[in-house]
Order: C-alpha cells, then sequence, then structure tokens
C-alpha cells in the first residue's frame, strides 16, 4: 500500500522534465510569434512569405474564393485545415465545369462528378517552398523587395498591404493583402510595371478558425466508388539525359524539376513532352519540349491569359512550349537560351 | 404589369427552379446555393445592376448584423471593384474588332474546340461581355471619364499594336490561348510547375478555382 501511495512521488522525475520540455518549445515558438503582431514595419520579402506560409499551416478556415484572370471570374467554395502537420484542404467549383480537389499534403485528387471521372496525384510542388524560404539558397530577396502599404479591409478582415516589387524587368509585382492577425493571404494580385492588374484572387468571403473536420475530408478523399480513377505518373528525368541544355541562365530562375509525363496520363497524340521548371521563388516558368509534329504544331506563336505568357517556338527538329507567369520578355530568353546538347 | 417593369434583362422561363434571384442571391450570400441554382443565377442575373446593387447591401446587413460594419469601408472597396471590372469591359471595346473578323473568318463551322469546356465558358463569357461592354459604350459613351479606364484601354491598345510580331489571340474575353494543346500545357504547368512560396498560400487554391482541370 504505502509503496503504491510513493509512487507518485517517485515518478516525479519524469514529471520534472515534461514541462521543461514545453518551456523549451514554448520559447523556440515565442520569436516567431513575437513578430506577428508587433512589427507592423520593416519586415523583409522573406519575412512576410514566412508569415504567410505559416498561417496557412495554423488555422482552420471556410470561404469562398474569387479569382480574376483577364476578363474572366471564376468563384470555389474552400474549406481548410490543418494540425500543424498535416494539411487538408477541398475546393469545390462554383464556376465552369463542377469540380471537387482535395488536397491532403502532395496528395491530391479531383472529382469531376459529370462524368464519374476522378484523378489522383502528387503535387511535389507544394511541399519545396517552406523548407527553401529558411535555407541559404533562398534569393527571393535579391530580386525583389517589400513594400508595406498600410491597411485594408478584405472579405470583413483587416488585411496589411503589401507590396512585393521586382528588381528587374524579369518579372511581375504582386500585391498581397495579409489578414493582420494571423498572416492568411486574403487577397493577391499580380501587376506589370505599370501597375496594372493582371489577375487576382480574392475570398469573398472568409470564416477564420471555422470548425472543418480533418477526417470528414479524409473520408471524402478516399470516396471513389462510381468513379472511374486515373492516376497521373510523372517520371523524374534530366535535361541532360533528354540531350537540352540552357546556354545561360535566366537571372533568377533556378532549375527546379524536370520530367515526362508516364504513358497512361498522355492523353494528346504524341504527348510526353519533357517539362522543365524555373523558379525565382515567387513566378515559374515551364519549358515543355517535345519532338515536332506537323500535325499539330502550326504556327509559333505567343498568347496571354492573365497574367500567364507563353511563346513556342521551333527549336530544329523540336517543338518548345514556354509558359509562366512572367513577362514575354522573359519566356523569350529561355527559349532563346535553350540548346541541343546531342 | 410588374413584371414589365421589372424584366429589363432576359429571363429565360424555368431556369430558376428555386425561388426569385433575390432568394437565390442571398443564399449566395449565405454560401447555401447549390451548383445548379449558381449556374441558373448567373445565367439570368449577372449583368443586372439591381443584382450587383443587392448583393452589395446583403453583404453590407450582413456585416452590420455581425457587428464588423465599416459600410463606407465596404460600399467603397465594391465601387472600387466595379470601376476597375467597367474600366476592363471598356478596354474590351477597343479589341471587339480582331473577333468579328476572326469569327466571319469560319472559326465557327470548323467547331474545333467543341469539346473543350473552356471554349463553351469562353462563348458564354464573350456574349455576356459583349452586351455589357455596348451596353455601356451606349450609357457612358466612349469618352471615358474616369481616368482608370482610359488608362487601361491605352495599356491595351500598345499590346494589340505589337501583335504582328508574334500572333497574339484577342477575342472579348481577353487575351487568350487559342489552341487546346497549349491549354493541356498551362494545366500541366500550372499543377507541376507552380513552384512559388504563394503556391501553398493561394496558388493551389487558385488554381483548383479557375483551372478547373481544362482539357480532361
Amino acid at each position: 500500500m504505502t509503496h503504491a501511495m510513493y509512487r507518485p512521488y517517485v515518478v516525479p522525475a519524469g514529471w520534472v522534465r515534461l514541462p521543461a520540455l514545453f518551456a523549451l518549445a514554448f520559447f523556440l515558438w515565442m520569436p516567431a510569434q513575437a513578430q506577428t503582431p508587433g512589427a507592423t514595419s520593416s519586415r523583409s520579402v522573406t519575412e512576410w512569405l514566412t508569415r504567410m506560409h505559416e498561417a496557412s499551416r495554423q488555422r482552420a478556415y471556410t470561404g469562398t474564393l474569387v479569382v480574376s484572370a483577364g476578363s474572366s471570374l471564376s468563384a470555389s467554395r474552400i474549406w481548410h485545415v490543418c494540425d500543424g502537420v498535416q494539411q487538408m484542404e477541398r475546393v469545390d467549383t462554383l464556376t465552369g465545369a463542377p469540380r471537387s480537389t482535395i488536397r491532403h499534403n502532395s496528395d491530391v485528387i479531383t472529382f469531376a462528378p459529370e462524368s464519374k471521372t476522378a484523378w489522383v496525384d502528387r503535387r511535389e510542388s507544394l511541399g519545396v517552398f517552406p523548407e527553401l524560404l529558411r535555407t541559404p539558397s533562398n534569393a527571393i530577396a535579391d530580386f525583389y523587395t517589400a513594400q508595406e502599404k498600410g491597411v485594408e479591409r478584405v472579405a470583413g478582415h483587416l488585411a496589411h498591404v503589401v507590396d512585393i516589387v521586382p528588381r528587374d524587368p524579369l518579372r511581375y509585382g504582386y500585391r498581397i493583402w495579409s489578414e493582420k492577425k494571423t498572416g492568411l493571404v486574403v487577397k493577391l494580385q499580380t501587376v506589370n510595371d505599370k501597375g496594372d492588374v493582371l489577375e487576382q484572387t480574392a475570398f469573398s468571403e472568409l470564416q477564420l478558425d471555422a470548425p472543418v473536420r480533418m477526417d470528414k475530408l479524409k473520408r471524402l478523399m478516399g470516396a471513389t466508388k462510381g468513379y472511374d480513377v486515373h492516376k497521373l505518373v510523372l517520371k523524374k528525368t534530366t535535361p541532360e539525359a533528354e540531350g537540352w541544355r540552357l546556354k545561360e541562365p535566366v537571372p533568377g530562375f533556378q532549375p527546379m524539376s524536370c520530367h515526362t509525363r508516364g504513358v497512361d496520363s498522355a492523353k494528346t497524340a504524341g504527348a510526353a513532352p519533357m517539362q522543365w521548371v524555373f523558379s525565382d521563388g515567387l513566378a515559374s516558368v515551364s519549358l515543355f519540349v517535345e519532338p515536332f509534329d506537323v500535325q499539330h504544331h502550326g504556327a509559333e506563336q505567343s498568347a496571354v491569359t492573365g497574367a500567364t505568357h507563353s511563346l513556342t517556338r521551333r527549336v530544329g527538329s523540336h517543338w518548345v512550349s514556354a509558359l509562366g507567369e512572367v513577362p514575354p520578355v522573359t519566356l523569350a530568353r529561355f527559349v532563346a537560351s535553350l540548346e541541343r546538347i546531342r | 404589369m410588374n413584371a414589365v417593369s421589372h424584366s429589363v434583362h432576359p429571363t429565360p422561363p424555368g431556369s430558376m427552379s428555386s425561388g426569385s434571384p433575390g432568394e437565390a442571391l442571398s443564399a449566395l450570400v449565405d454560401g447555401e446555393l447549390s451548383l445548379m441554382e449558381w449556374e441558373a443565377l448567373q445565367k439570368s442575373s449577372l449583368e443586372d445592376p439591381a443584382w450587383l446593387s443587392d448583393w452589395q447591401s446583403f453583404h453590407l446587413v450582413g456585416e452590420v448584423l455581425r457587428g464588423e460594419s465599416r459600410p463606407q469601408a465596404v460600399s467603397q472597396s465594391s465601387q472600387e471593384f466595379l470601376a476597375a471590372l467597367n474600366a476592363r469591359l471598356r478596354a474590351e471595346t477597343v479589341l471587339q474588332p480582331a473577333v468579328v473578323a476572326a469569327v466571319d473568318q469560319g472559326l465557327r463551322p470548323a467547331a474545333a474546340n467543341e469539346p473543350v469546356f473552356l471554349w463553351k465558358m469562353a462563348a458564354g463569357f464573350a456574349s455576356l461581355v459583349a452586351v455589357v461592354a455596348v451596353s455601356w459604350s451606349l450609357v457612358a459613351g466612349v469618352d471615358a471619364t474616369s481616368s482608370e479606364g482610359a488608362q487601361m484601354a491605352q495599356a491595351a491598345a500598345p499590346e494589340a499594336a505589337a501583335a504582328p510580331a508574334t500572333l497574339v489571340v484577342q477575342t472579348t474575353q481577353g487575351q487568350v490561348l487559342r489552341d487546346a494543346r497549349l491549354e493541356a500545357l498551362l494545366a500541366e504547368h500550372r499543377q507541376y510547375g507552380g513552384m512559388s512560396a504563394l503556391q501553398m498560400p493561394a496558388g493551389f487554391l487558385r488554381n483548383a478555382t479557375y483551372d478547373a482541370a481544362p482539357g480532361r
């Protein structure tokens, strides 16, 4: 009996350690939090981006998102939940074809209820940047600066307006509305050097800390019964292995990944183009290279939708399509620099 | 009788299965509108200025009721948005002749874009935009009194003028990627090439909203 009674006093060695651990965790966490409410001025571009990132990692919210690119307007209903480690999102389109997209970390499934078709794939790009923001190879500050432009209200929430201004004409600028308390991105505009808005995304309605159930979303993600499920497979490769290189790099743009699509998912005839992806941290460019085919590849052209430009060129016996949220001059530099090495 | 004064815009009979546009709008504001109803609403009421003012006042009422009101800010930002939209529409009228020419060249019978959903959407939008654009120029006159509108129109003009070097495709929907193959590549670029620090907080949501997986 006595032994049992004293037992609680024997255990404390371990119990003392636990609060200490909590305290340690708390102090590690404090500096990050301390920045958020106080310092309203002079956050660096990396600090702003990190803050926006963290906001989506620590919140649950629902809302209606409106995207306007060019003169088209799209809307969707959003559910977002994150327990700090796992992130889940559901996006149901309200315009265009009905689609329900559910994401669990990098895994994405898209349901098309009309055709009873679902696509499963992995978006590795989603996991790249939170880490990159913290590493020394983060060169975003070399090509962009951040300027705070006061406080405005978006979807009923007060938000800091932050201009991300490019340092050279090879990229667009961004104006971001970052919710005051949490840092959540509530509105985002892509702007050109004249200040014209090329594209914008904004919540028209947003409920922070909404009761979003992760288990419920997970169940929905697995509810593929009655659906024809397609799995999209990407094959990793290197530009060298495919026989390509850039004569000279385009300033700021780092190669991020290179892949071709698996045979199964290549739906369009003759397609399994190499996709070589570059990013400067905010803007990205895809170079698609495939054998030239008279039937499918017509005139060389450039086009634009919203902030996304495209440029197609014939390079020897190949057809190159460059696409990216960058000014046309940037795409031209990429295409001019692309060289066949065998 | 009062129907005459109300239905300035055409409302296809039976398109609103549940309730009046006002009710549907109220449901939309509350986030309770089903997809079907949204589509019907979009078809029938989106170009109606009364609808827009209802939309604005519903939000205003909602915010006042929730005690988060700063009515001036609300109405101001909506007006800003509308001003920007109208300015954009005015810019579209500059581009219209090119479209008429394109249609005349017999693109319609070819119907190469038929299975691509984006084009169906584009067609719908184009007609909507055309109606609004024409009526706007009738109402406001071509001389844009808003300096912003004039600016945007000017900004659009040089782009169109620069076209001969490379073929930029213009429609009333804006400048768009013309062929289905490019659209497929665009989708792939967004899905697997969207390498941005903004991808996680905003890009993914944006892409899932905007693209709706075109070409699939």
